[in-house]
């Protein structure tokens, strides 16, 4: 009979790290944000929506028209680190396209740390579709400034 | 012969988790097997979700059986479509006979209306636009909230993801139909289900048997609603009409012929498919009818 040990696995908690400057997010519609006949709640769900890190940072139950730029400055609590897990900054969008939606529709996703752009992205829908998804934004940690130990085995001339 | 001996185990293998945890599953009636699907989207497996029709059944000829009752009388919640589907209320009479609560579907939905001997009629097909689905679900999604609270969240999200499937359907439609070029876009049926349908995608609508198989005001087969379905067809150049599988295709047939058209098809209309077919859900029921209708009319 064949056995597998399953150890346990260790989860670390990560530390979060701040990441220095001054953040903006900017949400650009090429589409009037309307209220959607399939929506779960016809009266209160949010046109425009964003959440950044499980918060809502944007969230509007009103119209929004095309051409609209949506700010949150300063953007705050973005953290940084080596990779997604630990510099992750996760944003989830969701913009309503109205009834009559059934072409695709664009959203303009720009992040900026200190008026410099860091993310500049589109995010396309399915025709009729709201926009929705998530942007990760990863700030990498500045290297180590110490110097690590040489390794004896490679041959230095 | 030989006895068959089902292990104990296997028995339990058939229990669902919630029925292993002995928590006694609450329990859905519902008149039509729409209405049923609809339940099942939002409550999982939490409650048990029972149909007084069976799959082929017609809601506006059922006649309420004994059975009907005792099933009616296990319910926590009783769901009905509303706007006389169930022909003489006979889903509402069940539910208040035993003294349960209600939902019904329909409400909130603006109807289609004829005007038939001086009496305004709602038409009860409601079910045919996936918007009008989408409120079907809303309701029912309320009153499964207000009767358990504790798993709102639960029901919130699946009717969150069921919605978004609605929508799918809905651009699915709408780009199936763009292959049928809009003088194509007539559906003659047997009976006059499908407006909401055809006001959701353009098409236009002709049936012989009115709003429902049944004996209600602007109901049933007329001699000149016959011929004005005849009519309509050879005025309008259909090659092909559609039978529904809840309604006895014999009419439908004999207009066929007598107009010199093809039978194009089996619609689901009133009821959804037996399990295991295609249509056995409202998704499945809709795709199928929309595939049938392209691949004849387009």
């Amino acid at each position: 009979m064949c056995t597998r040990n399953y150890g346990a696995a260790q989860v670390d908690v990560l530390p979060e790290v701040i990441a220095p400057g001054v953040f903006r997010l900017e949400l650009t519609l090429t589409f009037p944000a309307e209220r959607d006949p399939f929506a779960f709640d016809l009266e209160n769900e949010p046109t425009v929506l964003v959440a950044f890190r499980g918060k809502n940072i944007i969230r509007t139950t009103n119209p929004v028209q095309a051409g609209t730029s949506l700010q949150v400055q300063p953007l705050q609590h973005v953290v940084e680190g080596n990779d997604e897990q630990s510099g992750g900054n996760e944003f989830y969008f969701e913009i309503l396209a109205g009834e009559d939606s059934s072409v695709a529709r664009g959203v303009r996703f720009r992040i900026f740390r200190d008026e410099q752009v860091v993310v500049d992205r589109t995010a396309w829908s399915h025709p009729g579709e709201p926009v929705r998804g998530t942007v990760n934004l990863v700030i990498l940690a500045p290297p180590e400034t110490e110097h690590a130990p040489e390794d004896p085995s490679i041959d230095r001339d | 012969m030989r006895n068959f001996v089902f292990p104990a185990f296997a028995w339990a293998c058939l229990l669902t988790p919630l029925q292993a945890n002995n928590v006694p599953r609450r329990v859905i009636v519902c008149s039509t097997t729409q209405t049923a699907d609809f339940a099942r989207q939002v409550v999982g497996d939490r409650w048990q979700v029972k149909s007084v029709l069976a799959s082929g059944e017609d809601p506006h000829l059922h006649q309420v059986t004994a059975n009907d009752s005792k099933l009616v009388a296990t319910a926590d919640l009783c769901i009905e479509n509303g706007w006389h589907l169930e022909g003489k209320d006979w889903m509402r009479t069940l539910a208040e006979d035993e003294r349960k609560p209600l939902v019904t579907c329909t409400e909130g939905i603006k109807p289609e209306q004829f005007n038939e001997a001086d009496e305004l009629v709602s038409d009860p097909h409601a079910w045919f636009s996936p918007q009008n689905a989408s409120i079907y679900v809303r309701n029912i999604q309320k009153a499964v909230c207000q009767i358990d609270p504790d798993h709102q969240s639960d029901y919130e999200a699946r009717t969150r993801l069921y919605l978004d499937q609605l929508r799918t359907l809905h651009l699915w439609i709408q780009r199936q139909f763009n292959s049928i070029p809009a003088n194509r876009r007539i559906l003659v049926t047997s009976h006059d289900a499908f407006n909401y349908f055809c006001k959701a995608y353009k098409f236009q609508a002709a049936a012989p048997l009115g709003w429902s198989t049944g004996a209600e005001t602007g109901a049933g087969l007329t001699p000149e609603r016959r011929q004005a379905t005849i009519d309509s067809i050879r005025n309008s150049g259909v090659k092909t009409i559609f039978v529904e599988t809840s309604v006895n295709p014999r009419l439908i047939r004999e207009i066929a012929k007598e107009a010199g058209v093809e039978i194009g098809g089996q619609l689901y209309s009133d009821s959804m498919g037996k399990t295991g077919t295609a249509g056995e859900t409202y998704l499945g029921m809709m795709r199928e009818n929309v595939l049938t209708i392209v691949g004849t009319l387009k």
